[in-house]
């Protein structure tokens, strides 16, 4: 008891580190996942989809740890540091963005094409459609799925660790050759992991309130 | 590209895909095979063990993967258990696979309409058969694409072993970095290794599904 309350504080600063991280990590690949579902909307044949997809198969099928090593040690290769907390940033978005590309594409198969030629037959700018009419009606119907991937991104967080992010986990192994009491704080990691993500499981249980496009 | 045609570092990274397969094949179907009981067993009217495996589904789901393998390499010799690293790490994997492909399985089965076991009772067909013959054919065919891709993500999983002493492809990768410091190099080489494990994993899915659509038919 008296190690994990010496060692409390700094396992306190490590989940602030750990949500920090995981806030930054899904809100940009929210925003660009959404972005690229969106690019060449409808268009039968697109390179720019295939190289999305190709893209997005890359980062879904090689494992966060490689492709955090990719930036961390081959960064400085080509004369860029990113350091392990840029490396943990940009390795987790493009990960992120893959995975939340294939959620909001799924979403916006379900919203018919009729809608966006309807609004595009009215006069309306494609930016209005798009914010007004298509956006409105994925963010519901993906929230499931989104949501899932970010609960996992708090957990994957944990993966930095490798590249000595002083995270939750990072702590913990500190914690762990300090002090030889594995699972204290094995017990109080995981604890906080939960802690970190049960407001988003709560949320994610909730009723959505429109979820069927219309 | 010199280092790839270096033979030690060429055997270092076959003999790394070696242990990465062994492991990714040993925990997708040991996490399957575990996983199919528990999901029937949660379908039964509640029994002593219900709570059990809502906990420990809750807990291995909540758990990061790599905090559970180290609670194995670390815990475990705290309590005077001494196991070697490759079965410590597929402990921990096969833990947490097998929460998922649970879940997979139950929600597979509670998508079955309930009339179907009313149905199969008054045709008086036993349990057993009932279950063979209508109840798992169609609770696969639900949760297929989620057990693959969580045969993905397993494989995926299979490159935290490295952070506790297993010599599988990512450590190897990372023995030849810190030896040439040709890390692009050498992470798109083992890039590619994963990504054609997984479109190998897709490709059965994609055969697994073409056979289903076909017998439906």
């Amino acid at each position: 008891m008296e190690i994990a309350l010496a060692w409390l504080p700094r396992l306190l600063v490590a989940a602030a580190l750990t949500i920090g991280l995981s806030a930054v990590v899904f809100s940009l690949s929210a925003v660009f996942g959404l972005l690229l579902s969106l690019v060449h909307y409808g268009r039968e044949k697109s390179w720019l989809r295939n190289g999305i997809e190709a893209f997005s198969a890359f980062f879904r099928s090689v494992p966060e740890l490689v492709v955090l090593f990719l930036f961390f040690f081959g960064g400085p290769q080509v004369g860029i540091d990113f350091g392990p907390i840029g490396s943990t940033i940009i390795a987790f978005t493009l990960v992120g963005i893959a995975f939340d590309y294939q959620v909001f594409k799924g979403a916006l198969k379900a919203v018919p094409f009729g809608q966006y030629e309807a609004g595009l037959a009215l006069g309306l700018p494609k930016r209005v459609v798009f914010l007004r009419v298509l956006i409105p009606q994925i963010l519901p119907l993906a929230r499931k799925g989104w949501i899932t991937y970010a609960i996992g991104t708090v957990k994957r967080m944990s993966i930095a660790s490798a590249v000595s992010v002083s995270e939750i986990l990072y702590v913990t192994k500190q914690g762990i050759a300090a002090t030889n009491a594995p699972f204290t704080f094995l017990t109080l990691a995981v604890g906080l992991y939960i802690l970190i993500v049960t407001p988003l499981l709560v949320f994610n249980e909730r009723k959505p309130k429109q979820a069927v496009a219309r | 590209m010199n280092i790839l045609l270096d033979p030690t570092y060429q055997q270092m990274l076959f003999d790394g895909l070696a242990m990465t397969l062994f492991i990714s094949v040993v925990v997708i179907v040991v996490s399957n095979i575990l996983a199919l009981p528990l999901a029937i067993y949660m379908q039964r009217p509640k029994g002593a063990f219900h709570r059990v495996i809502i906990g420990y589904s809750f807990f291995a789901r909540a758990a990061p993967v790599l905090a559970l393998l180290f609670a194995l390499y670390y815990g475990l010799p705290r309590l005077g258990i001494y196991l070697e690293p490759v079965p410590s790490a597929l402990i921990g994997l096969i833990f947490a696979s097998t929460a998922y492909n649970l879940e997979f399985l139950r929600s597979g089965f509670e998508s079955i309409p309930p009339g179907q076991l009313d149905a199969a009772k008054a045709l008086g067909l036993r349990p057993f058969a009932t279950y063979w013959k209508v109840m798992i054919p169609q609770a696969y065919r639900l949760a297929a694409p989620s057990l693959f891709s969580n045969a993905i993500q397993m494989v995926k999983g299979s490159s935290l072993a490295s952070l506790v002493a297993i010599d599988e492809l990512t450590a190897a990768s990372t023995v030849i970095i810190s030896e040439t410091y040709k890390a692009i190099e050498v992470l798109l080489v083992v890039s590619v290794f994963y990504l054609v494990i997984a479109a190998a994993i897709i490709a059965f899915q994609y055969i697994y599904e073409t056979k289903q659509s076909a017998r439906r038919r």
